[in-house]
């Protein structure tokens, strides 16, 4: 789709999430998809259920993960952010246990853009 | 009503059901909780008969300034994606729609993933502290029954007032958006900032393995909404998936 095309307040909001960081869509992703989830597979059906329309926010959570993950943040701030924004009490609580959730996460993601068929 | 539903074990733990049937199941049931007109609320009508309500405007929650369904699309562009996308856009309406949230919660809740459960889960009647006979917001700090294992914080609304007015003040402030994001990305999802306390819970001071489990009250004027549309709705319908209150950015 030729996004220059959609009139100005569309365009303007697709500016808006495109202009945030990865750190930021990934504290947003943890608090607005993550933090009031019972388990994992609450948070794979819901993903299933928007990709029936599109997998566009998927892959910006999933290049958020990927990039924080690649030059993580300061010693303890993983960990905090998956603890506190994602709301998650990992068995492990380490930057190093909170990295493996994050990839579990990511890998979820994957799975459900590659079996998505999006009609958008 | 809802405390009653909670205190259900089944229903305390419909979010690790699958089927994604409420849309259906309301129509085949007949199920029927009709609002107000008069109150310019959202969920005053079932899925089915919203769907025959083209164009009456707002009142039924965002079905309003949009063409018949049967008629032909507009042309906005050459590019069909586009054309597409715009045309549902516009669809949408646009003045944004108005939530009474207990309305929304009967009419979209259910099981599965796309069901509405703010009450459920955040309502004010869930009591604050712990019990171990019935779920409250404090027993989530230590992952009592049917809250699905422990978190850092829990929180719930304050009154119903309160978690209308911070809705429907964020749904018109960000129409736009919130129209944008369920047009391209098929779901909205956003934060709150009032400018009050909106919720009251507790966190857990005792993370980072620092000390023992200990749940700690505070109250909140930030949240969480995601927004989403009512599955095969023709023109589309937006509800609320669920909006809770949500402790500061950082510990």
């Amino acid at each position: 789709m030729d996004m220059s095309a959609l009139p100005d307040p569309m365009r303007a909001r697709i500016a808006a999430v495109n202009a945030q960081s990865a750190m930021e869509t990934l504290q947003k992703f943890l608090l607005t998809d993550i933090s009031d989830i019972g388990g994992l597979d609450e948070l794979e059906a819901d993903l299933r259920s928007v990709a029936r329309t599109s997998t566009r926010s998927h892959e910006r959570k999933l290049a958020a993960i990927e990039a924080v993950l690649a030059d993580p943040p300061p010693a303890g701030q993983l960990a905090q952010l998956v603890a506190w924004s994602g709301n998650r009490s990992l068995d492990d609580p380490s930057d190093a246990g909170a990295a493996a959730f994050l990839r579990e996460v990511a890998e979820l993601l994957r799975t459900v853009i590659a079996e998505a068929t999006p009609r958008r | 009503m809802h405390g009653a539903t909670r205190r259900n074990p089944a229903r305390r733990r419909w979010w690790h059901d699958a089927p994604r049937r409420f849309c259906r199941q309301r129509r085949v049931t007949g199920h029927r909780s009709y609002g107000d007109p008069s109150t310019g609320i959202v969920g005053g009508q079932q899925v089915a008969r919203a769907h025959a309500d083209v164009g009456r405007g707002n009142e039924a929650g965002g079905a309003g300034d949009q063409p018949q369904a049967s008629e032909p699309p507009p042309r906005y562009s050459d590019d069909p994606d586009v054309d597409a996308a715009m045309a549902e856009y516009h669809a949408y309406g646009e003045t944004p729609p108005r939530f009474d949230m207990a309305e929304n919660d009967r009419m979209y809740g259910g099981t599965g993933a796309d069901a509405a459960h703010t009450l459920d889960r955040h309502g004010p009647d869930i009591p604050l502290e712990r019990d171990p006979n019935q779920q409250t917001i404090e027993g989530r700090i230590h992952g009592d029954d049917g809250w699905g294992g422990e978190s850092n914080w829990s929180y719930r609304w304050s009154d119903e007032a309160s978690l209308n007015r911070t809705v429907n003040q964020y749904v018109a402030q960000n129409w736009d958006a919130i129209r944008t994001d369920l047009v391209l990305d098929g779901a909205h999802d956003g934060v709150l900032i009032a400018d009050r306390p909106i919720g009251q819970g507790y966190y857990n001071s005792g993370m980072y393995g620092t000390g023992p489990r200990q749940a700690a009250y505070s109250e909140t004027n930030l949240g969480v909404i995601r927004i989403r549309t009512v599955p095969g709705s023709d023109p589309p319908r937006p509800y609320v998936l669920t909006t809770f209150p949500s402790p500061a950015p950082t510990p």
